[in-house]
């Protein structure tokens, strides 16, 4: 560990939002990107926001959006400003502490979750996802990779499908059939 | 009165309990609200009694306001929107490994909040129901007021970062379709977003996803230490854990400190080390010569070998179990067929004509008492080791002093085997003379 590591408390170990990720008295790699990111943002959600119904009227359908978000371009700016004004952290980069190989392929296999979840359903999307992220992250035997990720899917499946009845995109998957079968078994000596 | 019905009838009380105890758990996952387990619950309890009914119902609801917290502790996820709060506690402790308190915490604090609220309920229903029956648009707006001001206090590090976020979360609340006017806000179009963005979307991505990706930092570096260092009753079975490069901390078989390398874990023994660091520092290059050990568990193996390395003429064991002892001897055989190994069971005896005598046992230890060895036998022997290091002046060491031996304090052995340990962990010297001034300040202080 070289000493300029040393200076800011270990690259926030675990950080959580609710020990924010910012010093005080320095900037970090990206921060004043995602801080002109954040007011261009609030920029277009209050031209949005005016869109809606304009100044016609003090309580017309667009002033609280107004409002809130003329509050976040006013807030963003400053912060922009002031992001602006601080100086850079040393030993920090992008590609290692804020982000990550892994963070961005992981955010886009969520993307890619989310656009895969309708067509193929929830059993095939999870069980891909899982399998590729636990193999990819823990670089396990594929027995282990294997066994957990169906393991906690069946798992998932029997609390949220069977036992809350809760419906997810079926997709390539014949679930109802599934479920039918089950219902059938557990039913047959009734009936 | 209906009110004690629920205490003359077990079955409901068990009810209660059997709902409070399912209620954790379903409140315990994000996106399975109590509401909707309750209103499942409806579908089971419609044709049931009131009374069960409704205390299975107050279980699961009890029981699932509270569990929110255990995923918000443990996984910075809550369960449930009331244990957002408890995330911003409750999940730094976790990290500190104070879990259990902060569950504990919770657990108290709810089981009383809990009744404070019930008891509420039962007495000012009436004038509640009253008063929220005139709640007016202008106070719902006061609250909401109320709510944005706790978002400032809140935000302890910036004010404007915090008004930003509040203000972006009401910015989320607003997409959709406005309540009176069924103007569209913030759809850009797609039909979707016309129903608004569910407050479970939102937590599971603002928590879940965040703190997912946050941990991904730290995946394949185990919470990123060096390593660690292994006491007892651990050393025996951290050994078999890892690589042991040292043939003799394999022989030892114990493992007090270990290393993460990129190539695996290796362990070391610095306990027996930090014996012979503790013996040259008292006795310098002079030969331990015939060296009596009483007790030949735990720390008394790591010095047994210490001994071999140090080229002791003839080793003397001495164990009440026997059995014990000549393990050790054969394995310290294997080790050094050269040296003389001997086993007895009476230390008096073992010690005459002994150069130095080391106690491995407890006697002498705070709350222990007593001396391995009588004063009279210690007679002829030229140093002495006692591997105890509370108190730091047992009676054997006592002894020894008075009748003007060498004593070696296994104060020696705990200090040389954290400097070692320390050497090995970063690779760095160390100023042996300002630790042992720290730790005299830090135990005076104590």
């Amino acid at each position: 560990m070289s000493e300029a590591d040393q200076d800011y408390d270990d690259h926030h170990e675990g950080t959580s939002d609710a020990t924010p990720g910012g010093y005080a008295d320095a900037r970090r790699p990206g921060e004043l990107v995602f801080a002109g990111v954040l007011a261009a943002a609030s920029l277009f959600l209050l031209w949005e926001a005016y869109g809606i119904s304009g100044f016609r009227a003090l309580s017309s359908p667009g002033s609280v959006p107004m409002a809130t978000t003329a509050v976040m371009v006013i807030t963003s700016l400053i912060v922009l400003v002031r992001t602006a004004r601080l100086p850079k952290v040393d030993g920090e980069s992008v590609s290692r502490d804020i982000l990550p190989v892994s963070v961005i392929l992981l955010a886009l296999m969520l993307v890619a979750y989310g656009v895969l979840l309708r067509p193929l359903g929830f059993l095939s999307t999870s069980a891909l996802f899982l399998i590729v992220a636990i193999k990819f992250l823990s670089r396990r035997s594929w027995a282990f990779t294997l066994s957990v990720s169906v393991g906690s899917l069946v798992l998932i499946w029997i609390i949220f499908r069977l036992v809350f009845t809760v419906l997810m995109p079926a997709g390539i998957v014949p679930e109802a059939q599934f479920v039918q079968i089950l219902r059938d078994l557990f039913s047959g000596g009734a009936n | 009165m209906a009110f004690l019905t629920v205490f003359t009838q077990p079955q409901l009380l068990l009810l209660v309990g059997l709902g409070t105890f399912a209620g954790v758990y379903v409140g315990a996952i994000p996106g399975l609200s109590v509401t909707m387990a309750v209103s499942i619950l409806i579908s089971f309890t419609f044709s049931w009694d009131v009374y069960p009914a409704i205390s299975l119902m107050i279980g699961i609801y009890m029981g699932g306001v509270y569990g929110g917290s255990r995923t918000a502790i443990l996984l910075n996820i809550p369960g449930a929107p009331s244990a957002i709060a408890t995330a911003m506690d409750g999940y730094p402790m976790a990290k500190r490994g104070e879990a259990g308190q902060a569950i504990g915490t919770t657990t108290v604090m709810s089981f009383f909040g809990g009744f404070i609220g019930i008891g509420v309920l039962a007495l000012a229903a009436p004038l509640v129901s009253d008063f929220a029956l005139r709640f007016q648009p202008r106070d719902y707006m006061l609250l909401a007021v109320l709510g944005i001001l706790l978002v400032g206090s809140l935000s302890t590090c910036s004010l404007l970062k915090g008004i930003f976020a509040g203000a972006f979360g009401i910015a989320i609340g607003a997409v959709g379709m406005d309540p009176l006017t069924f103007t569209s806000r913030f759809t850009f179009d797609i039909p979707l977003l016309r129903g608004g963005i569910s407050f479970i979307a939102v937590m599971i991505g603002m928590f879940g996803v965040s703190e997912a990706l946050l941990q991904l930092h730290h995946v394949n570096s185990p919470r990123g230490y060096r390593g660690i260092n292994v006491t007892y009753p651990y050393k025996e079975r951290a050994a078999g854990m890892v690589r042991k490069d040292d043939p003799m901390v394999a022989a030892i078989g114990a493992v007090n400190t270990v290393l993460f390398q990129p190539d695996g874990p290796v362990g070391l023994n610095t306990d027996y080390t930090g014996f012979m660091a503790a013996y040259r520092g008292a006795r310098g290059q002079a030969s331990p010569g015939i060296c009596c050990l009483i007790g030949t568990g735990g720390v008394g193996r790591a010095i047994a070998f210490g001994l071999l390395a140090l080229d002791a003429t003839e080793l003397r064991l001495v164990d009440r179990d026997l059995a014990k002892a000549d393990a050790l001897a054969v394995e310290l055989s294997a080790a050094r067929p050269d040296i003389h190994i001997a086993v007895e069971s009476d230390a008096s005896v073992a010690a005459r004509g002994a150069t130095g005598l080391l106690n491995g046992t407890p006697v002498g230890m705070v709350g222990y008492g007593g001396t391995p060895l009588p004063a009279p036998a210690m007679k002829g022997a030229e140093w002495i080791f006692d591997a105890i290091y509370t108190p730091v002046n047992t009676p054997f060491l006592t002894d020894a002093r008075s009748m003007g031996l060498d004593a070696i304090s296994g104060y020696e052995l705990f200090f040389f085997q954290g400097v070692h340990a320390w050497a090995h962990f970063s690779g760095l010297a160390l100023d042996e003379a300002a630790l042992r001034r720290s730790l005299q300040e830090a135990s005076e202080v104590a």
